[in-house]
């Protein structure tokens, strides 16, 4: 057990160490902070404390418009003037900060143009779109409470279950956020330790050191020790990643509306977490096999991106996922082993899976990663002595039958 | 009881349709250091593989101190593989640390232990180097080092003396010497037989797959050796009866006596203390070199039957 732990504790510092790995790591949740950072600076834009208006139109010529403010926003104010020189004049002293004109065709056309500003900032937009909006409904001569109805008919929407209980309408979204964010942890902690794996034992067999390393431990504890290290490796990608996009989430919701109202449960991972360990030592022990049976690291990659392509065809295949979870294509790839912690996971979190495709799907993943480790253990003791030659089939199924 | 470090009985080994190892048997014994020797593909890696357990034998047992060759046994074994093979991107320390790790030597001792190696092997100035950037004879002592750092009861070296210039010649035979001699066991794979005179007490040669030759180096050679008696001396050699050729030897001034098959050696030595006009500075039995044996045997000019110890 010792001697496991050194072999793990040396594959994780090796290349935990690497310049490569540090670069590959980080990269990511700096392009997310990065991203999150100009998304924040767009949002925080100071809006508009007054806001002119030029109506060319005559659509608007009862009543002033008046600026909807949020609960959340400062209010803004809309002044009304009667031609653009006025309107000129008020932004020269800074009474206002930016005018639209309303064109007379606005009826037809819908043409506005601004002047004295790029653009307006979000809450601005917003302010003059629901201003309009009122303006145009008081036009219909409609009942004070069907025109606040008709500024967003859809604003008390309330979802239900058949049966009447209430149903959470942001959830979808979430679900499909957490079944995207559970395949892209999937796949950076499996692929990743599994390519490192592959690349680690390719190594062995190209620096000429197995002969010494299988006098010296046994090939379950070479691979084990392997296989941990490089498991904790792939978890340690996955734990900056998620933690870069957490803490830039976490900033960005600060600032921007929209990202607070994202809730995301940890629950929502429980399905990533079940299908995790045995999808990954499924994986592992299909590198080692290839390892053992393959001369160079370039073929070795070849066969591994086989793997991988039937790994992530549920994602590529997501729409049907989306519309049919429980079709035939579906079911089929969220239990084929090779297929199912990403098509499990797709699946679980877009509908209701039985209990049983559930179990049959995590046992098959559970007997293949057992059986790919034993075998790719039997190949191992075979091929890595193999230095510049592929393993014939015949020896492979003999490796397998003697061990 | 000491156990015998290696006992092979009667191993054989087939990759495909190729037979690697037909049979072999041989017994190393404690505290010797024994030769492995053989042409290149005799089987003698394949057979140093089965020892190590990396493969197992079609047939035949091994018994490494006593036991069937388990992770306990070989921690007890040393081993320098014809195939050379360090972490080409780790740098020296760090990689024989490694090392000394899979045979269960912790780091703070590991460091201990290489200090005084690394000193001893001229390559403390170079462990930050990483093991690519070193030269093919600093990577062969380092590998060298990486077989005995965890102070093993039985070495196995093959080809130990390849790539190295004769300074680290000599400190590499010095140190299988030193090993050797603290009652350790050596089993040494060369094809450098002058090598093998001068360290091994015992050989065994391997020939496509078998043995050909097994017993003490001085056996092997006295049963290849001619009739005939090497004479250093000077004044006049009269006739001696028995003795159908003389022979110079270069310009040496040494002769080589073919005697006829009645003849012994001791007979023509007390011919020659009776010639009063000849005086012996020198006188020795023809024995062959191990290369001389070696060419002969692989070449077939001597039956493996006839000797077999």
């Amino acid at each position: 057990m010792n001697r496991l732990l050194h072999v793990a504790h040396h594959e994780y510092l090796l290349h935990v160490r690497r310049r490569g790995f540090v670069l590959a790591t980080l990269g990511l949740p700096l392009l997310v902070l990065v991203g999150m950072a100009l998304i924040v600076i767009v949002n925080l834009v100071r809006p508009e404390t007054a806001i002119g208006y030029v109506d060319q139109s005559g659509l608007f010529s009862g009543a002033a418009l008046t600026a909807l403010s949020d609960h959340d926003e400062p209010a803004m104010q809309l002044v009304r003037f009667a031609d653009p020189e006025a309107a000129r004049a008020a932004l020269a002293t800074g009474a206002i900060e930016s005018y639209v004109v309303i064109a007379p065709d606005y009826a037809a056309t819908g043409a506005l143009v601004l002047y004295g500003a790029e653009r307006l900032s979000p809450p601005g937009q917003r302010s003059l779109r629901g201003a309009l909006n009122q303006g145009l409904l008081a036009r219909a001569d409609l009942a004070a409470d069907v025109a606040m109805v008709a500024l967003d008919p859809l604003a008390k929407l309330e979802s239900r279950q058949v049966d009447g209980t209430s149903l959470d309408p942001s959830a979808l979204g979430q679900r499909i956020l957490a079944a995207m964010l559970g395949s892209l942890l999937f796949m950076v902690t499996i692929f990743s330790s599994a390519s490192y794996l592959l690349q680690a034992l390719v190594e062995e067999k190209e620096n000429r050191t197995i002969e010494i390393v299988t006098t010296s431990i046994s090939p379950g504890q070479l691979i084990g020790g392997k296989v941990l290290g490089l498991g904790l490796l792939g978890f340690t990608i996955a734990l900056v990643w998620l933690s870069g996009v957490a803490l830039a989430w976490g900033i960005g919701a600060v600032f921007v509306d929209p990202l607070r109202e994202v809730r995301l449960s940890l629950g929502a991972f429980v399905p990533v977490l079940l299908f995790f360990i045995p999808g990954y030592l499924l994986f592992a022990g299909l590198m080692v096999a290839i390892s053992a049976i393959v001369p160079t690291a370039q073929e070795a990659q070849q066969f591994a991106g086989l793997m991988t392509v039937v790994a992530v065809l549920p994602l590529m295949l997501s729409v049907i996922f989306f519309t049919n979870p429980d079709g035939l294509i579906a079911v089929t790839l969220s239990l084929f082993p090779l297929s199912a912690p990403i098509g499990m996971l797709l699946r679980l979190v877009l509908g209701n899976v039985p209990g049983w495709q559930i179990g049959l799907s995590f046992s098959l993943l559970v007997v293949s990663a057992w059986l790919a480790i034993g075998m790719a253990t039997r190949i191992f003791r075979v091929g890595m002595l193999r230095y510049g030659q592929r393993l014939r089939v015949r020896e492979i199924v003999r490796a397998l039958r003697v061990g | 009881m000491i156990m015998d470090p290696l006992v092979i009985d009667k191993i054989a080994k087939s990759f495909a349709t190729q037979v690697a190892v037909r049979e072999v048997s041989f017994r190393v014994g404690p505290g010797e250091i024994f030769a492995l020797l053989g042409p290149n593909g005799a089987g003698k890696t394949t057979t140093i593989r089965m020892a190590l357990d990396i493969f197992k034998p079609d047939r035949g047992t091994i018994a490494l101190f006593g036991q069937a060759p388990s992770l306990d046994t070989l921690d007890r074994i040393g081993y320098l593989p014809e195939e050379r093979g360090l972490y080409r991107n780790l740098n020296l320390l760090d990689c024989l640390i490694y090392l000394a790790g899979l045979k269960g030597v912790r780091t703070s001792e590991a460091r201990r232990r290489l200090m005084f190696w690394l000193e001893r092997f001229d390559l403390a100035t170079h462990t930050q180097k990483k093991i690519n950037d070193l030269s093919r004879g600093m990577q062969q002592k380092a590998q060298f080092i990486a077989a005995l750092i965890h102070e093993p009861d039985l070495l196995i070296v093959d080809e130990p003396f390849a790539a190295l210039d004769p300074v680290n010649t000599r400190l590499i035979k010095e140190v299988l010497r030193e090993f050797a001699a603290q009652g350790r066991t050596v089993i040494m794979s060369t094809h450098q037989m002058h090598l093998v005179e001068e360290l091994a007490e015992r050989m065994v040669m391997i020939n496509r797959g078998e043995v050909v030759l097994y017993g003490t180096v001085d056996e092997v050679r006295r049963q290849f050796a001619a009739n005939a008696v090497l004479l250093d001396g000077h004044g006049t050699l009269a006739d001696l009866p028995g003795v159908i050729a003389v022979e110079p030897l270069g310009d040496t001034g040494r002769l080589q006596l073919h005697l006829d098959e009645t003849t012994t050696p001791r007979e023509i030595f007390q011919a020659l203390a009776a010639q009063p006009a000849y005086t012996v500075d020198r006188f020795a039995v023809a024995l062959p070199s191990l290369d001389e044996i070696f060419v002969r045997v692989v070449e077939g000019t001597h039956p493996a039957e006839e000797v077999m110890a």
